[in-house]
């Protein structure tokens, strides 16, 4: 396609025209300018990688192992589980073996493996999503999404399940937080870009607290009202951030029953429907899958 | 600047007031205006620059003989990439509470049109040692524009300093909205006029040595 007849085309055009003489350009700098030019840039530019190349050795594991310290201690934060309580990781992967998708669960001993519809296939021997990637072909295997699972002395305390919702700008990533029967302990953002003072209002504990002690019925019929928050409601949702939530609820049981809904944050009703919608989804689904899982677990 | 006495007082204090490189130069308003939406997030953004704005004025001044002057501008970039690079390593590395709330905006610091100036306009003439006081002063000058920035809007839109709240509820939200930025930086900019006519100043518009 780009061979084009610059003879028999018959638009006089700067593109294919001869470069007419009388316009030279400025002469270029002579080749020892330019090779002293090149090499400068050059030696330059490899410093910099260099130095920049050091620190990220040196830096890279401490940011690793920050990163997953925080998600631990917000896991176990939201599972309030003591000092010998183990989380264990589980990732959800879809895998394209011939013309069928699967769906793989990752845990870290062993590997469970669904069709699309959530009928059991096999048991998998592989201990890591990098040992998925191995058995079924690095771009067959795409990890989905992931939860946690915190265990005390062997039993199952709670799940901590990882979801995403579009909110008002981008993403709201967050932890939602349930205990072995799936009603809520309560939510953590962890990541979000809404506007300060107004959708970042969700990260404060009397919108996210909201969700927490509700059973998966409860949040079913769960509406965003434009009411404002009552007060006492409000000093209710702060106090949970001190105490336990099973003394919580036990405590003021008659006004969380009371209160059978979320108030939206003034100026961000859309920050507000997005959580509310991204927790019931997320927990919805959630349920539908570890009714599989459990008997593997 | 041709004399080889300087006036190392001078050229510390030049950065805070009478050359602020947001309130008298205009310089690097956008990120200004998206960071100071509280304190301590314009503080430590605040800090953030003064590293990069030292590093670079003293790495570029280091270097001035052996770079290239057809490609110095490429490699003036180039070294406060390097500066900003490394910032956001080490703060995400060791201070991760840190670069939770300012890692956004750490990487946006290549871009800060009063890094590249201050090299350009100083450090690429000056020895090293002024060079540094100019990055201390432009840093400094930084620094207290986005706290002052910072309080102005934290206060009237979030009622409080530092989170801690002084007014019970929001009196101005607007003011921490980006629009409020804009508002902010322009009233404080008033101020530092108001504060120049009544010191029998004229107004010089822009940064009095010029060039900006």
């Amino acid at each position: 396609m780009n061979d084009i007849n610059v003879n028999a085309c018959q638009n006089n055009c700067d593109s294919c025209a001869p470069a007419p003489q009388k316009k030279m350009p400025a002469p270029p700098p002579n080749s020892k300018e330019m090779f002293k030019i090149a090499l400068n840039l050059t030696i330059a530019c490899a410093v910099a990688a260099l130095i920049t190349g050091i620190v990220f050795i040196f830096t890279e594991p401490v940011k690793k192992i920050n990163h997953l310290k925080r998600e631990q201690n917000v896991i176990r934060k939201l599972l309030s589980l003591n000092e010998s309580a183990t989380i264990s990781e589980v990732s959800r992967v879809l895998v394209t073996r011939g013309n069928e998708t699967l769906i793989a669960y990752q845990k870290p001993d062993s590997g469970v493996l669904f069709t699309e519809r959530g009928e059991f296939k096999e048991r998998l021997d592989t201990k890591s999503e990098e040992a998925l990637e191995h058995k079924f072909g690095k771009e067959n295997v795409k990890v989905v999404g992931r939860f946690f699972i915190g265990r005390e002395a062997a039993k199952v305390k709670g799940f901590v399940v990882e979801g995403v919702q579009m909110g008002f700008k981008t993403h709201i990533k967050f932890f939602l937080a349930v205990d072995d029967s799936l009603n809520i302990r309560g939510i953590e953002i962890l990541e979000h870009e809404e506007d300060p003072g107004l959708g970042a209002e969700i990260v404060r504990p009397y919108l996210k607290n909201q969700f927490a002690g509700r059973t998966v019925e409860n949040l079913k019929t769960m509406e965003v009202v434009k009411e404002p928050l009552p007060s006492e409601w409000n000093i209710v949702l702060n106090q949970l951030e001190k105490t336990a939530l099973e003394q919580w609820k036990e405590k003021n049981a008659a006004i969380i029953n009371s209160n059978q809904k979320i108030y939206a944050i003034t100026g961000a009703t859309i920050s507000t429907v997005a959580i509310t919608d991204g927790v019931k989804s997320t927990l919805l689904n959630f349920k539908k899958r570890i009714e599989l899982l459990r008997p593997y677990l | 600047m041709k004399e080889t006495k300087y006036n190392y007082s001078n050229i510390l204090l030049r950065g805070l007031i009478e050359e602020n490189p947001v309130f008298r130069l205009a310089l690097s308003l956008c990120p200004a205006v998206a960071v100071t939406t509280s304190v301590k997030n314009g503080l430590l953004l605040g800090v953030a620059v003064f590293f990069v704005q030292v590093l670079s004025n003293l790495s570029g001044s280091a270097l001035k003989a052996v770079i290239n002057p057809k490609v110095r501008v490429p490699v003036f970039v180039l070294i406060i990439a390097v500066w900003v690079s490394v910032m956001d390593m080490v703060l995400a590395a060791y201070f991760p509470a840190v670069y939770a709330e300012i890692g956004l905006y750490v990487k946006l610091i290549v871009a800060f049109a009063i890094i590249l100036s201050r090299m350009e306009l100083f450090a690429s003439k000056n020895p090293v040692l002024p060079s540094t006081t100019d990055g201390i002063g432009m840093g400094l000058g930084f620094m207290l524009a986005m706290v002052l920035t910072g309080a102005f809007r934290e206060l009237l839109g979030s009622g409080s300093i530092f989170g801690i709240t002084i007014i019970p509820t929001s009196p101005l939200l607007l003011a921490v909205l980006p629009a409020g930025g804009f508002f902010a930086i322009g009233l404080i900019m008033m101020l530092f006029n108001y504060i120049d006519v009544k010191r029998g100043k004229k107004l010089s518009g822009g940064g009095s040595h010029g060039g900006h």
